[in-house]
C-alpha cells in the first residue's frame, strides 16, 4: 500500500564507509520465496522478499521498519542464518553468531521455562555449563518467578516474550535480533528490557531491531532499513528514514481519504 | 561438541518431561510395552491357539526389537515437521531433531530389553556370556533405524502425505517381519520376501542370540548394514542440501 505511494521508488542504500572494513552483514538484491501448495502437484511461488539490499557494520544499531506484510520477519530469519536467499547474495562475516528473538513462541512448549532457557541458550551458542551458570540471572531478569518452572505452554504471550528476551540477552550473541519485544509485558519489564538493550547498544553490540514503535526506533537506532512489499525503500540515516516513512504514511492516508471522497461523491451524484 | 550437548540435553529434558506429566511417571515405560505385547500375546498366542513350543519367548523377542524400530523411525521421520515452530526461530542442525526421538526411544528400549532378558533368564534361555553377541545385533539395528529415519525425515517435510504412507507401510512391515510366525508357516513368494526385509533379518539375529545357538548368523547383520548404507547416504545428502530450506516450508 505504502510502497506504491512513495514518490521516489529508487532504492537508496547508504554505504557506511567508516565501518566498511567491519561489515558484519551485507545483502545485495536478496529475495526469498515460499512455495504455496494449490493442490495435488500444483504450487506457485510467493516472494516474501523481492529485492532487499542493506548492510550492517559491527557495533551498529539498525532499525527495520515497514508496514504489515513488508517481509520483516522473513528478513530477520535470513539475517539469523535460519534460511538462505533464493536469489541475490547475503554476506555474513564468518563465525558471527546471531539470535533471532521472535515473540510469542516457546522453543519446546511442553518443557519448563528453565529447560527452554538452557536449550535456547545452548542453541544460541553457549555450552551446557555456561548456560547453567547463567540460569539464575536469566530467571531473575525474566521476572517470571515460580512460572519459570512451569511448562511454557501455560505462559501468556508476554511471559514467553520475557523468557525469550532474557535468554537472548544472556546468551550474548554477536548480533542481537529483536522482533517487536519492546512494549511487551508490564511497565516494569518494558523499562528493564529497554534499559538492557541500551546497555548492549552502549557496549558496542550489534543490534537489529524490528519495531512498529517509531519512538523506540528513533531513540535507539543510528541507522534504519525501511522496507515495503519485500523491497528496500531506504537504508541509511535513522531520522531521514523515519521522516520519509511518516510522510509516506501521511500521503497514503491522504490518498485513501481522496479515494473515499470520490467514491462517496460518485454515489451521491447519479449519472 | 556443543551439538552433542544439545542432543543429550534435548533427550534428557524430553524424557524427564514425559515422567513428570503422568501420574505413574516412568512406570509407563514398563506398563505401556507390557500392555502392547500382552495384546499380541492374547491374539496370536492364546486366541489363535498357537502350539509352537516356546512361542511366548519367540513372540516377545520379536516384539521388543520391532517396537524399538517402529517407535524410533516413526517419530524421527516426522521430527522436522513437528518442530516447524522451533526451526523457524533458531538455526538448529536438523539432524539433531531426527536423532533426539531415536535416542529417547532407545533409552526406553533398554528398559524393556532388561525386562525381556530377566524373563528369558528365568526360563533358562540364555547364558550370560551369550549376551555379548547382542551388542553387534543392536548396533546393526541402530544403523538401520538411523538410516531410515534420516532418509524419511528428510523427505516428510516436503510431502506431508508421506506420513500416512509410512504409517500404513509400517503395518505391512510389521507382519512381514516374522514377529508372530516363523517363515515355515508361510508359502511361496511371501516366504522369499521375508529374506529381503532387513527388519526380519535383525529379528532373526536377536532370536539366534537369545533363543537358539547363541551366535547370530552374520549374514543377518551384513544384509541390513548393506541395505542401510545407500539410504543413509541419500538421507544425509538431502538433509544437508535443504538444511536451511526446511524453515521456509509451510505445513
Amino acid at each position: 500500500m505504502i510502497a506504491d505511494t512513495v514518490p521516489n521508488r529508487e532504492v537508496f542504500v547508504e554505504h557506511n564507509n567508516t565501518n566498511a572494513r567491519r561489515v558484519l552483514i551485507r545483502a545485495d538484491h536478496v529475495g526469498v520465496s515460499y512455495r504455496r501448495h494449490l493442490g495435488l502437484l500444483k504450487h506457485d511461488r510467493f516472494w516474501a522478499l523481492r529485492d532487499i539490499s542493506f548492510n550492517v557494520g559491527a557495533g551498529e544499531t539498525l532499525g527495520i521498519i515497514g508496514g504489515n506484510g513488508a517481509g520483516k520477519s522473513t528478513l530477520l530469519r535470513l539475517i539469523a542464518g535460519i534460511t538462505t536467499p533464493d536469489r541475490g547474495t547475503i554476506y555474513r562475516r564468518p563465525k558471527t553468531t546471531s539470535s533471532l528473538l521472535a515473540l510469542n513462541v516457546g522453543l519446546k512448549p511442553e518443557l519448563s521455562g528453565e529447560k527452554n532457557a538452557i536449550l535456547g541458550a545452548m542453541l544460541l551458542g553457549l555450552r551446557y555449563q555456561e548456560a547453567r551458570r547463567k540460569l539464575p540471572e536469566i530467571r531473575e531478569f525474566s521476572g517470571l518467578g515460580e512460572f519459570f518452572d512451569e511448562p511454557v505452554i501455560t505462559y501468556s504471550t508476554g511471559m514467553k516474550a520475557r523468557l525469550g528476551f532474557s535468554v537472548a540477552m544472556h546468551a550474548d550473541p554477536d548480533i542481537l535480533l529483536i522482533d517487536e519485544v519492546l512494549g511487551v509485558g508490564d511497565q516494569d519489564f518494558k523499562e528493564r528490557s529497554t534499559e538492557a538493550m541500551k546497555a548492549k547498544i552502549r557496549s558496542n553490540k550489534t543490534v537489529i531491531l524490528v519495531s512498529h514503535s517509531l519512538e523506540s526506533v528513533s531513540e535507539l537506532c543510528t541507522r534504519v532499513l525501511w522496507i515495503e512489499k519485500g523491497a528496500t525503500i531506504f537504508c541509511g540515516d535513522a531520522q531521514t528514514a523515519l521522516h520519509g516513512y511518516k510522510e509516506a504514511i501521511k500521503q497514503a492516508m491522504h490518498e485513501a481519504r481522496i479515494a473515499q471522497q470520490n467514491k462517496s461523491s460518485s454515489l451521491t451524484t447519479p449519472a | 561438541m556443543r551439538n552433542l550437548e544439545i542432543l543429550l540435553y534435548g533427550v534428557y529434558s524430553d524424557l524427564q518431561t514425559e515422567i513428570s506429566r503422568k501420574l505413574l511417571g516412568f512406570l509407563w515405560w514398563i506398563i505401556e510395552p507390557v500392555l502392547y505385547m500382552g495384546t499380541f500375546y492374547l491374539v496370536f498366542g492364546l486366541a489363535m491357539n498357537n502350539r509352537t513350543p516356546d512361542y511366548v519367548p519367540f513372540l516377545l523377542t520379536g516384539m521388543v526389537a520391532w517396537k524399538w524400530f517402529d517407535g524410533s523411525v516413526r517419530l524421527a521421520s516426522s521430527a522436522i515437521s513437528n518442530n516447524m515452530g522451533l526451526i523457524q526461530q533458531i538455526d538448529i542442525p536438523k539432524i539433531l531433531l531426527i536423532l533426539m526421538p531415536i535416542l529417547s526411544n532407545t533409552f526406553k528400549f533398554f528398559i524393556i530389553l532388561a525386562i525381556l532378558l530377566i524373563f528369558l533368564r528365568i526360563r533358562g534361555h540364555h547364558e550370560s556370556w551369550q549376551l555379548a553377541y547382542l551388542l553387534p545385533v543392536m548396533l546393526t539395528q541402530l544403523v538401520l533405524i538411523v538410516a531410515l529415519s534420516v532418509f524419511l525425515g528428510s523427505l516428510v517435510p516436503f510431502i506431508s502425505d508421506l506420513k500416512q504412507v509410512i504409517d500404513n507401510f509400517f503395518m505391512l512391515l510389521m507382519f512381514m517381519s516374522g514377529i508372530f510366525f516363523t517363515v515355515k508357516d508361510t508359502q511361496g513368494f511371501v516366504a522369499a520376501a521375508f529374506d529381503y526385509n532387513p527388519v526380519f533379518r535383525i529379528i532373526s539375529a536377536y532370536r539366534d542370540v537369545l533363543l537358539y545357538a547363541g551366535v547370530p548368523e552374520w549374514s543377518n547383520l551384513i544384509y541390513p548394514l548393506a541395505f542401510s548404507a545407500p539410504i543413509l547416504l541419500v538421507g544425509f545428502v538431502v538433509l544437508n542440501k535443504f538444511e536451511r530450506h526446511y524453515p521456509k516450508l509451510t505445513t
